[in-house]
C-alpha cells in the first residue's frame, strides 16, 4: 500500500512521494524570487512600412525583468515581456 | 517540525529552506509535447530601376503555427528545441539546442545602414493552444544596393524545429 502522508520531525512526504520536502520545486514566490520564466516572447520586432526606403528601420526591443536591450537611434516601443519570477 | 500553519498559510521547509508555501505558486506541468514543425522559405526582393520598374517587396511576417491543443489555463512553456535549416550547399545544418522559454533569434543581419533583417521564433501557451510564432522582417536590399536594374532576392530558408516541450501553469 502506497504512502499517503508521512510527517516526522525532519520529513514531509505526501501522495506516495509526489511531494517530498527533501526535493526542490519551481515556485513563484512572494520574496526571494529572482529567476524569470517568460510567458511568450521576450523580443518585440516592429517594421514601419510607411517610411521611405532610405529611412526604413526594423525596431528590436528585448525586455525581461527590467533588463532592456534595444536600438537607441529609433523608437523601439515600450514592450516588456510577461514573466513570472521564480525560485527553487 | 518541517511544517507550520499560521493565518491560513501552510509552509513546509527542509532544513530551514522553504519548499512549499501556500501563499506562493507552484509550477504544475500539465502536458508534454514532442514533435517537428517546419516553417516556409521567406523571400524579399528589391530593385532600383533605371530603365525598368522598381521592385520593393519586403517581408513582414507574424505567423502562428498551432502545434497542439493544451489546457486552456496553461501559460508556461518550458523545454528544449533544436533548429535546423539548409545551408548554402543544400546541406541540413543545425544551430543546436536551445531553451524553449522566450524568443529565439535565428538570424539577424548586420547593423549596417540602411539594412536590417531579423528572424525570431517563440513558443507560447495561449488560450488552449501550443503555438510556435514566427516573426520575420527583412528587406530585399539586404543583398546590397544596386542602382542598375539588378533585382536582388534575399531568402530566409525554412527552419525545422524539433521540440520537446512541457506546458503548465503556476497554481
Amino acid at each position: 500500500m502506497s504512502e499517503t502522508l508521512h510527517i516526522s520531525s525532519t520529513e514531509f512526504r505526501a501522495s506516495a512521494g509526489k511531494f517530498d520536502a527533501s526535493k526542490r520545486y519551481l515556485r513563484a514566490g512572494n520574496s526571494g524570487s529572482y529567476f524569470p520564466i517568460p510567458h511568450g516572447k521576450t523580443v518585440d520586432i516592429f517594421r514601419n512600412p510607411s517610411q521611405h526606403w532610405t529611412g526604413r528601420r526594423i525596431s528590436i526591443r528585448y525586455s525581461v525583468g527590467g533588463y532592456v536591450q534595444q536600438r537607441s537611434d529609433i523608437d523601439s516601443g515600450s514592450f516588456n515581456a510577461t514573466i513570472t519570477l521564480t525560485t527553487l | 517540525m518541517p511544517m507550520s500553519f499560521a493565518n491560513g498559510r501552510m509552509v513546509i521547509t527542509d532544513g530551514g529552506h522553504v519548499v512549499f508555501d501556500s501563499d506562493e505558486g507552484l509550477l504544475q506541468v500539465i502536458s508534454k509535447h514532442r514533435g517537428t514543425i517546419t516553417t516556409t522559405d521567406r523571400q524579399a526582393r528589391y530593385r532600383y530601376g533605371v530603365t525598368q520598374s522598381d521592385i520593393d517587396n519586403p517581408v513582414d511576417v507574424d505567423q502562428d503555427y498551432v502545434l497542439d491543443s493544451i489546457h486552456p489555463e496553461a501559460n508556461v512553456v518550458i523545454g528544449s528545441f533544436k533548429a535546423s535549416a539548409l545551408d548554402n550547399r543544400g546541406v541540413a545544418a543545425t544551430s543546436g539546442w536551445y531553451n524553449a522559454s522566450g524568443t529565439y533569434v535565428h538570424w539577424q543581419s548586420e547593423e549596417s545602414f540602411p539594412i536590417q533583417a531579423i528572424a525570431a521564433y517563440t513558443f507560447r501557451a495561449d488560450s488552449g493552444a501550443l503555438i510556435l510564432n514566427e516573426r520575420v522582417c527583412m528587406y530585399g536590399f539586404l543583398g546590397g544596393l544596386d542602382w542598375g536594374d539588378t533585382t536582388v532576392t534575399v531568402t530566409l530558408r525554412a527552419v525545422q524545429f524539433d521540440y520537446f516541450l512541457m506546458v503548465g501553469r503556476f497554481t
